[in-house]
């Protein structure tokens, strides 16, 4: 299926923070992605790198002591109100622009990021370190934001596209727990890595779609939900469900287990699934089974799917987008077929040539050397410069910026240096 | 060149770095030392310590005197008898640091007695596995879930009131709780490779066992033996107070909240005094153990705000 | 269904040993008096003849093995020997017993009572607000009552309540309402402790699994998930230890029943004991024991019904 124009699911600058005793780890460091009506995307990294930490920040699960601290997540913007946003940004940055290098530094001063992430009230800052501080040449997005705000002010009231634009209505950060309740399961589902541990272990099977078709679609009737129930099991292929229905998890195999974590998010047909390793804890003769189930579903409900990953063969098999992860930042987007025969970054390169191949001869495993970075302490310059083998100076101290390097496909490397403007993928 | 002599902060990081079993008793009291419960807990424990081993020194009056003075009952706490007299006019003061001597003493070496029945037992279910492991196991459930007071009443009612007879009767209950940790403990290291190595070594058995698997455990023991003592001063000052445990004259506090009973209204120090060093006692014992055990627990570490 | 009756067969089969164990405890407990165990079971003021008769009776003089097989015997025909206590001299302790075992049963069921319905909410209390002060304190409360002996906290009960205010009868034998409500207490505050803990950390662990956060991930309100999923969960290690705590409950009711003067068999252990009535003692120790087995095994049964996973165990 053909991916639609209009984005579903729109990110911009997230960054999530664990706060511990020992120090910050940023777990995301500035993601910025888009996924399209009708697509499949896959994210893919290494253990640690932020993947599952993307699929948790959307839905705004993020456990203590972690913290989402700065960026937005725009879900099921209308395109008129996405034109308009996006046109008022501009604006902003513009304006921003245009002041003096003290007004700069003044709008910089009001958020202070050293007070990111706690409950403490920020202390005014003094003239003195106004006035050290170097303010960036392009806007950044809290001073872009309360430009947005300011304006929302002045719009009139019956101007709504304009007002949801400049409020960022459609911005799943600045929505209230009660409204995500609502979008949780209903229009952004996700799908667990472990179905063992995912399902409650003392309900049966039938109890818990019950439970959750009857609070999405509002459905009290017993009869009509036993028929949902059993719907949405057929739908994922489960043999027998009406037997099934009254088992508990543990009586099932891992492969059934996560066709019913299937059946669960799928039960109130979402726009956006966030598929979460699925088939890492399954037996590999199962694997296929439940990509191919998960393929098919998706592409019968037409939603959206943002498929979390460590294997670029899963990925290959049901993406046809592919967005590679390191670190806590997007390093190159693509895709799948143009990611798989031009690759280039070099953590991709690396990637794609320690993927052992069917066919292919090999005495050693080829092994991208070093390990993963500690994300504790932030690092100015690009993440993978340790186990880069060209990596220059420059890699060490400037953040590459995300960079079009052919149609639709992106990439943030310094080989690949920012020439016109960088990219909104 | 001059050594100048280590700090004690400076050997705990030297052992930090040493690895293995040092390491890992490093580590416990460093995190132990910033524990509150650990801390508080261990004060009380040594305060009751040194009160119960010094008791003979202390210039207290004579818990047990011959010759008693009708006059001196039940006199309210003064500057001369700092918690009062009892009714037979003794110093409640004395008896009570004394019967600190005591339930410390039959509770230390109850716990001791538990332990090493337990340890031995336990270690060789876990590590023999199979019919010796099917019988000691069936055992210690068989003890495990029979209440330890119940069985150390039927013993002490049975063997009579004696000191060695509380200690006796305890250790019979208590054991099955070090048996089921140190067979656990066991069972798991017996599947680590360097018991293997080890084996293929050519070390016996008993050597496996004790240089092994013995120190990875030392602290849940330490743990269950602080939590043990206390289990056992409840014990034994039940059963005091129930009249099968430590007898008369010898303090004990549970026969002194016993005899204090029937003065609750006119003379209430008699009971209340023991029964508060009493339950300090115990508190301390415990506060120790389970903020032992926090400390152990890795799960809680690096959470903030 | 099926497999829960499996289960329940196969934990009474497993509980035959535990009572074999019981009375062979029961029964060796004889042998640990000090001196003759005729002198134990034979009234005072025996004559020569009756103390001859006592022995061949119980077969002093033959193998042990034949010895326990006679108590068994006896035990079967519900023959718990005879008391030789001064107020109760060659009374069928059979009979002592059944007149004050109801006694302890209500005692202990209210205590059960109060313990669960005040242990289980503290506990979820607790565990919602962890590290706030409510929690801080419902931590220490438990500290407290957990390190305080059943007799003390039955002290400090009657000097608050009995004492000072007045509003509790102290001695259990006045009747009424009134009288169980001090012994009751007593044992149930010192259970809750146990409990709030439990039910505390299971809490805690229970909501840290991935299936809350699957819940989460669904919309489901967060009541629903603390009260209908989170606690089904956590209740379950409560549920376990629940044979412990009858356990727990046999011997606090010894020890309150006695700062009470509460006429169950607690009172009557103790009385014996003092009375060197010793045929009492046995019998008392036996009717406990049986009753802690029979308690765990409840309590297992409770549990399977609950958490369908152990069935298979």
């Amino acid at each position: 299926m053909m991916p639609g124009k209009n984005p579903v699911l729109e990110i911009t600058g997230l960054r999530t923070q664990f706060f511990l005793n020992e120090g910050t780890v940023t777990a995301l460091d500035g993601i910025d992605l888009t996924i399209f009506e009708n697509e499949s995307i896959g994210i893919v990294g290494e253990t640690g790198c932020g993947k599952s930490m993307t699929a948790f920040s959307v839905l705004r699960l993020i456990p203590h002591p972690g913290k989402i601290t700065a960026g937005s997540i725009f879900f099921m913007e209308p395109p008129e109100v996405r034109a308009r946003r996006r046109q008022l940004e501009a604006e902003a940055r513009n304006w921003y622009a245009k002041q003096s290098l003290d007004q700069k530094k003044k709008l910089v001063a009001t958020h202070d990021p050293r007070f990111a992430g706690t409950k403490k009230k920020p202390k005014p800052m003094t003239a003195a370190e106004i006035r050290k501080i170097v303010p960036p040449e392009k806007a950044p997005d809290s001073v872009v934001n309360d430009y947005l705000s300011n304006k929302a002010k002045q719009l009139p009231k019956e101007d709504k596209i304009g007002r949801d634009a400049a409020l960022r209505a459609y911005d799943l950060l600045t929505k209230s727990i009660e409204q995500m309740r609502g979008i949780r399961g209903k229009f952004i589902s996700m799908i667990f890595q472990d179905p063992s541990t995912s399902l409650d272990p003392v309900f049966t099977i039938g109890d818990q779609l019950g439970e959750i078709i009857s609070l999405h679609q509002n459905v009290y009737d017993e009869a009509i939900l036993n028929k949902k129930i059993l719907q949405v099991l057929g739908l994922v292929r489960i043999a027998a469900p009406e037997s099934v229905v009254k088992q508990y998890p543990h009586e099932l195999s891992g492969g059934m287990k996560q066709r019913v974590m299937i059946a669960l998010a799928l039960s109130c047909s979402p726009t956006l699934l966030i598929a979460d390793e699925p088939t890492t804890a399954l037996d590999v003769t199962i694997q296929a089974q439940v990509l191919n189930l998960l393929k098919e579903v998706v592409k019968k409900s037409g939603s959206s799917m943002m498929l979390i990953t460590h294997n670029l063969g899963v990925v290959a098999e049901t993406c046809n987008r592919v967005c590679i992860m390191y670190a806590g930042r997007i390093v190159e987007v693509a895709e799948t077929y143009e990611l798989f025969g031009k690759p280039q970054h070099p953590y991709t390169k690396g990637l794609l040539t320690a993927f052992p191949k069917l066919g292919e001869r090999k005495d050693e495993l080829t092994v991208i050397k070093g390990t993963v970075p500690n994300l504790m302490n932030p690092f100015p310059g690009c993440s993978f410069v340790d186990r880069c083998d060209f990596a220059t100076d420059q890699c060490r101290s400037v953040r590459p910026t995300m960079v079009e390097v052919a149609p639709g496909h992106f990439v943030s490397c310094h080989l690949y240096p920012a020439g016109g403007e960088s990219g909104n993928v | 060149m001059m050594h100048p002599r280590k700090s004690l902060n400076d050997k705990l990081k030297t052992w930090q770095m040493a690895g293995g079993v040092k390491q890992m008793i490093a580590d416990i009291l460093e995190r132990g030392g910033r524990n509150k419960m650990v801390i508080i807990g261990f004060s009380i424990i040594i305060v009751m310590v040194a009160l119960a081993v010094l008791a003979p020194v202390l210039p207290l009056a004579d818990p047990t005197p011959r010759q008693l003075d009708p006059a001196d009952q039940t006199l309210s706490p003064s500057s001369h008898h700092w918690f009062g007299t009892d009714e037979l006019g003794r110093d409640v003061f004395s008896r009570v640091i004394w019967g600190a001597r005591v339930s410390l003493t039959v509770a230390t070496m109850a716990i001791l007695v538990s332990l090493i029945i337990g340890v031995v037992l336990g270690l060789t279910a876990g590590y023999f596995g199979g019919v010796v492991d099917y019988i000691i196991a069936g055992t210690i459930d068989l003890f495990w879930t029979f209440p330890a007071f119940l069985l150390a009443l039927a013993f002490a009612a049975a063997l009579g009131p004696s000191l060695s007879n509380v200690i006796l009767a305890i250790s019979i209950s208590y054991w099955a709780g070090f048996a089921r940790l140190m067979r656990g403990q066991a069972l798991t290291v017996r599947e680590r490779l360097f018991v293997e190595a080890s084996r293929a070594l050519g070390a016996k058995n008993g050597r496996i066992m004790f240089t092994h698997i013995l120190p990875n455990c030392i602290a849940p023991l330490i743990v269950w033996a602080s939590v043990g003592v206390a289990d056992a001063i409840t014990i034994e000052s039940s059963l005091s107070f129930l009249g099968v445990g430590t007898q008369p004259p010898t303090p004990s506090w549970g026969y002194m909240l016993y005899r204090g009973i029937p003065y609750l209204e006119e003379a209430p120090w008699i009971a209340t005094f023991p029964g508060m060093i009493l339950l300090f006692t115990i508190l301390g014992f415990n506060l120790f153990g389970d903020g032992l055990r926090d400390v152990l627990d890795p799960r809680m570490k690096g959470l903030r705000r | 269904m099926a497999d829960l009756v499996a289960y329940v067969i196969r934990k009474i089969l497993l509980a035959i040993p535990v009572i074999i164990l019981a009375t062979f405890i029961v029964f060796l407990m004889l042998y640990l008096t000090p001196g003759d165990p005729v002198i134990a079971i034979a009234p005072p003021h025996a004559s020569v003849d009756e103390i001859q008769k006592l022995r061949v009776k119980y077969g002093f003089d033959q193998p042990f093995i034949v010895q326990y097989g006679k108590f068994l015997w006896r035990l079967m025909h519900g023959d718990l020997g005879t008391s030789v206590g001064r107020a109760t001299l060659n009374l069928n302790v059979g009979d002592l017993i059944v007149q004050r075992l109801p006694r302890t049963l209500e005692l202990m069921a209210i205590g059960l009572a109060i313990s669960y319905s005040l242990g289980i909410p503290l506990g979820i209390f607790s565990a919602r607000r962890q590290n706030s002060w409510g929690d801080r304190s419902v931590m220490v409360f438990t500290l407290v009552a957990y390190a305080m002996p059943s007799f003390w906290l039955g002290i400090l009960l009657m000097l608050l309540f009995a004492v000072y205010l007045g509003w509790l009868p102290a001695e259990g034998t006045v009747g009424g309402y009134g009288s169980i409500a001090l012994p009751a207490i007593t044992l149930g505050v010192g259970n809750a402790a146990l409990t709030t803990r439990m039910m505390r950390s299971s809490m805690l662990e229970v909501t840290r699994q991935d299936y809350i956060t699957q819940l989460r991930s669904r919309g489901l309100p967060e009541r629903e998930i603390i009260y209908k999923h989170a606690v089904k969960n956590a209740i379950l290690p409560v549920i376990t230890v629940i044979g412990l705590d009858i356990g727990w409950f046999v011997g606090g009711a010894v020890v309150v029943e006695t700062v009470f003067a509460w006429p169950g068999l607690g009172m009557l252990i103790t009385t014996s004991i003092s009375n060197h009535d010793f045929p009492v003692v046995q019998g008392c120790i036996l009717i406990l024991a049986l009753f802690v087995v029979f308690g765990n095994l409840m309590a297992d049964i409770l549990y399977a019904y609950v958490d369908p996973r152990v069935r298979l165990g």
